[in-house]
């Protein structure tokens, strides 16, 4: 159920990817950031008032739960950049190659409270081909 | 190159922010922490607008936007939402391997409708990348079951 849930997820996301893009293409990429932004805060803050949400007070959240915030005009501003230049499956496919490695780090370390889960010397295989793949991807 | 590179970087502040928005989401539950990360980008991009001033559309420009354009935003929301649903429950890898799919095939459609790029390359690297992650999760299952045995031993 979860995991067919993360594979819709994957859809939306590249369709949502794509809608920003060609916004980009519009607005340039600094005002296709806001303007996602901005609308997403719109429909959150009225599915909070609806659902009557009790905000958290602000002032008692610990300052590294700003950085998501921060962290997603980067990855929202960084797409936006790339896709006009190198088109959706690209920017797409190697965008989850970084995922991939760097969830990885996340495993293996057990960064961010994470279960410590060792990288497998059996997955060098795979990885070695997902590596071929994405460089495939970028060359042809 | 250049944009490769960023594209790259973009698939690691993807992860981190995985990684922070599930712990704050268990913090402050997940609404609140949906609205946080919105208030917070929200307001750096505003700074970054205001700082880029002279690189801002006009308003005729902002006005012929095609509507659906704007849906952007509006599905990040319910991304953001379903993604906080699903990484307590499904382990790192398939979440990365299952949304793989998704977006690889539904980016292939796209770009051979609406951009008119399509290369047999993008198609073989996908389906390489898919054949690696495979092989990934299979090793993973295989150490979970690995552990089962040892548990019921025990």
């Amino acid at each position: 159920m979860y995991k067919n849930l993360a594979l819709i997820n994957g859809i939306i996301l590249a369709v949502m990817i794509f809608l920003n893009g060609m916004l980009a293409i519009i607005t340039g990429p600094y005002m296709s950031t806001f303007i996602y932004h901005v609308l997403g805060f719109i429909l959150i803050m009225t599915i909070s008032i609806i659902k009557k949400n009790r905000f958290s007070n602000l002032k008692k959240v610990p300052l590294m739960f700003f950085l998501p915030g921060i962290l997603s005009v980067i990855t929202i501003f960084l797409n936006n950049i790339s896709i006009p230049e190198i088109g959706l499956t690209l920017a797409i496919g190697v965008t989850l190659f970084g995922q991939l490695i760097m969830s990885s780090l996340v495993e293996h370390f057990g960064l961010f409270g994470m279960p410590v889960n060792r990288f497998k010397k059996e997955k060098i295989l795979g990885f070695s081909i997902i590596s071929l793949g994405t460089i495939i991807m970028i060359a042809l | 190159m250049v944009y490769i590179f960023l594209s790259f970087l973009t698939g690691i502040t993807i992860v981190i922010n995985m990684m922070l928005n599930g712990n704050l989401a268990q913090r402050e539950g997940m609404l609140n922490g949906v609205v946080i990360n919105y208030l917070m980008a929200t307001v750096s991009s505003m700074i970054l607008c205001a700082m880029m001033m002279k690189s801002m559309p006009s308003y005729s420009a902002i006005r012929s936007i095609p509507l659906p354009y704007f849906l952007g935003g509006f599905i990040g929301v319910l991304t953001t939402y379903m993604f906080n649903i699903i990484v307590p429950k499904v382990p790192a890898v398939y979440v990365v391997m299952l949304r793989f799919i998704g977006q690889i095939l539904t980016s292939a459609i796209i770009d051979y409708i609406y951009l008119d790029i399509f290369s047999k390359g993008k198609v073989i690297g996908g389906v390489l990348f898919l054949i690696g992650l495979v092989l990934n999760a299979k090793v993973d299952n295989k150490y979970e079951q690995g552990n089962l045995k040892l548990s019921e031993n025990a």
